[in-house]
């Protein structure tokens, strides 16, 4: 008789990387649904493209560093979706493909892979192109059936004055990326995650929060400020990644707060229009720091021996 | 009453518990035991009989020094052989073979045991051989002894039986609810403690009610307590069930003794007991014949040192090739990969299993946190697995490597199906390797 010999524990639960990351996908498809609508076909075509080129890049740097292939864990894909996201649906084909490729084979496998990036892919990605070829995203589209003079328009952040009422801003019925204007559609993919366990609030909530707060004491229109721009897409996704974000509550909710601060300010004083992508990125980097002081007390304390 | 406390993380793994209905029943004798005589943890026992002896159903067989607890025979018959064995743990022990005679004799010099004073008392608990049953098997009677300057003043019994499968301790209180409580009442009186409380996970409400409608006849109420704890692996965990029960932490490095607590499993309480009435020692126990593989699952009494395969065929047999036989549950116990190794007295449990015995393979840490959330003593078990895989020694120090339990919480609930628990086992070898490597010197000089 054969008998497997193993260390315990000999149960496993049923969770898995592919189960999770599929139910982020899903969570995501909402928001594309909403994007297509608002946008038209433009946006899911550039999504999959982000997808096939997310996948091929994933499997190819695999196959170059001889290890199994990752790609069908489905984390490449949620990068994907995310970057995709953070585009014009008006973006060119290529942009999007150099995006991905930029996310996958320079942020996340160059540092080892899955689990292993020191930034958030896809969060990386939107900089590089934003910083790289700025002329590629100058203009994004309005919703379709808008007058044709107003088919490409400045985001409502980068106006003067606010055009929308809260219901445009809601829905996402106003010029923008084609995953960040649909705050409603990304609210129920993040509720859904909540509902799940596979994210919590602990890092979303002081993001939003202390957006608010230091909008409110500078005197802008808080329910604007929190409704547009990339702060849902960013709070909701992108903070609560589980590689770049840190392992702990408190350390979590130090993320948040930082990611807000960063947002507020870049959004009071800085040229840009946004700041939640460069707030992320900036906070993936105290992600070790933060880790490293928010460590849990054990039960019972430590008792060291070396150190 | 005491207040209950809210623990730690924690899982909630399938409980296939579907033997806990089945009575706990005698199986046929064997025609031969293989007892192994280092059974609990510390100094194996020396052999006290030669080849050739013969022997009754509770003869000593083999004592020691220091930590210690004698072994007993456990059937009657004749010594075929004592010679040094490898063992299926890897450790290499002397191992007394007894042959039937098929009458199962008690020894005539077995006498129902008497003291007065703790010492006393705790010299007893040594002559019944009786370890930690619930798969610990430190020897009792050295855990009953308060080292100079601290004092019990908590019995806690350990009845959570947290781990899947397994209800050999659940029948012990259905069975022997009034056993149980006299056991508690004489191990707190003998020593002197003031105050037991009863741990019982909140799944097994048919125990607590024996147990308190046992404690209510004998008007021991303002002894002994149960308390009722959120099902949840590892409630039966010591240090976990220490917070649950009492609210007191045990400080690294240190012993129960040091949360004022003496910690015994139920069965175990149950079996000293049984040595004060009888005066027959530990050579039987209950055990949990379970998993998809076997024909006849349940609860059987089986005597120590016995075949696992006797005890199989004499179940009824196995329904279909095992491709994992576990001593123990699927959380904590261990594998063996011979179908011919004998029941130690630690042993509460044989799982057989098909379906469910290939894991799958593992892939790169997510950095999801799920490890962080369950582990019970708040350690950062990922952070963890990470140093012992590169054998960071300094790390592992830093994180507290020794806390850990190794109770599974982790590597059951990681996505990435990391080997959590076994590289942190290793990691803890590889520590104490150097932390021994670097106090020799120390003392040398």
């Amino acid at each position: 008789m054969n008998l497997i010999f193993e260390d315990s524990p000999h149960f496993h639960g049923s969770a898995s990387t592919f189960k999770i990351m599929g139910a982020v996908c899903l969570a995501l498809v909402p928001t594309l649904l909403a994007a297509t609508w608002l946008y038209g076909l433009a946006a899911p075509l550039l999504v999959l493209v982000c997808i096939a080129t997310a996948l091929v890049c994933e499997h190819l740097c695999c196959a170059i560093m001889h290890r199994e292939s990752t790609a069908g864990d489905m984390s490449c894909v949620v990068t994907a979706m995310l970057f995709a996201f953070t585009l014009p649906a008006t973006a060119p084909v290529w942009v999007a493909v150099l995006g991905t490729a930029f996310a996958i084979v320079i942020v996340k496998m160059m540092f080892g892979g899955i689990g292993n990036n020191f930034a958030n892919p896809a969060v990386a990605a939107r900089i590089f192109v934003m910083v790289a070829l700025p002329s590629a995203l100058s203009s994004y589209p309005d919703v379709v059936g808008k007058p044709l003079d107003a088919i490409t328009g400045a985001t409502p952040l980068a106006l003067e004055a606010n055009p929308y009422s809260i219901m445009d801003l809601l829905l996402g019925n106003h010029a923008g990326a084609l995953g960040e204007t649909c705050v409603i559609t990304l609210l129920i993919g993040y509720l859904f995650l909540l509902a799940i366990k596979v994210v919590d609030a602990w890092a979303t909530v002081p993001f939003i929060g202390t957006v608010a707060l230091i909008m409110g004491f500078a005197g802008e229109d808080v329910v604007f400020q929190l409704l547009s721009g990339g702060l849902a897409l960013g709070a909701f996704f992108m903070a609560t990644d589980y590689t770049t974000t840190p392992m702990t509550p408190k350390g979590k909710i130090v993320f948040g707060i930082g990611c807000g601060v960063i947002t507020s300010l870049v959004r009071l004083f800085a040229a840009a229009p946004e700041g939640v992508a460069f707030s992320i990125l900036f906070m993936n980097m105290f992600v070790p720091l933060i880790d490293r002081y928010t460590r849990p007390r054990p039960v019972g304390g430590v008792k060291n021996a070396l150190v | 009453m005491f207040s209950l406390h809210k623990t730690l993380g924690g899982v909630h793994p399938p409980q296939c518990k579907d033997t806990r209905d089945c009575p706990c029943t005698w199986i046929e004798p064997p025609k031969q035991v293989r007892i192994p005589l280092n059974m609990h943890i510390g100094a194996p026992c020396t052999p006290c009989v030669e080849e050739g002896a013969h022997v009754y159903v509770g003869t000593k067989i083999g004592d020691g020094e220091g930590l210690c607890a004698p072994i007993h025979a456990s059937i009657s018959g004749t010594v075929t052989s004592v010679a040094t064995e490898k063992l299926p743990t890897g450790a290499t022990a002397p191992v007394v073979t007894i042959a039937s005679d098929g009458k199962m004799e008690n020894d005539p010099a077995l006498t129902v045991p008497t003291y007065s004073g703790k010492d006393e008392f705790i010299a007893c608990v040594r002559d019944s051989g009786v370890v930690g049953l619930g798969g610990a098997s430190f020897p009792t009677w050295f855990k009953m002894r308060a080292p100079e300057g601290k004092k019990f003043d908590f019995v806690v019994i350990n009845a959570m039986e947290c781990e899947p499968y397994i209800t050999s301790d659940y029948r012990q209180m259905i069975e022997h609810a009034e056993r149980v409580i006299d056991g508690v009442v004489r191990v707190a009186r003998a020593l002197e403690i003031p105050a037991a409380v009863i741990g019982v996970e909140d799944n097994k409400p048919e125990a607590v009610d024996a147990l308190n409608r046992a404690i209510a006849d004998k008007g021991v109420g303002d002894i002994v307590e149960v308390l009722m704890v959120p099902t949840k692996y590892p409630a039966g965990g010591e240090k976990v069930l220490i917070e649950a029960t009492t609210g007191r932490a045990v400080p690294a490095g240190g012993l129960p003794i040091d949360a004022g607590c003496l910690v015994l499993n139920v069965t175990t309480v149950s079996r000293v007991e049984e040595y004060f009435r009888y005066g027959v020692p530990l050579v039987r126990r209950t055990i949990t014949l379970a998993g998809d593989c076997v024909k006849n699952p349940g609860n059987y009494r089986v005597p120590l040192g016995m075949i696992v395969r006797d005890v199989i065929e004499a179940t009824g047999g196995l329904e279909k090739q095992p491709k994992k036989i576990i001593m123990g549950g699927p959380m904590m116990g261990r594998t063996v990969t011979d179908i011919d190794c004998p029941i130690l007295k630690a042993n509460n449990a044989i799982l057989c299993l098909d379906k469910d015995a290939v894991l799958p393979e593992e892939s790169p840490c997510i950095r999801c946190g799920r490890c962080v959330r369950v582990c019970p003593l708040g350690l950062m078990p990922y952070a963890l697995d990470a140093a012992s895989r590169r054998h960071d020694a300094v790390e592992l120090d830093e994180l507290a490597v020794m806390n850990c339990m190794e109770c599974g919480s982790c590597a059951f609930t990681c996505p990435a199906h990391r080997r959590i628990t076994a590289s942190i086992r290793e990691g803890k070898a590889a520590y104490r390797g150097e932390v021994a490597r670097l106090t020799q010197p120390a003392k040398e000089a």
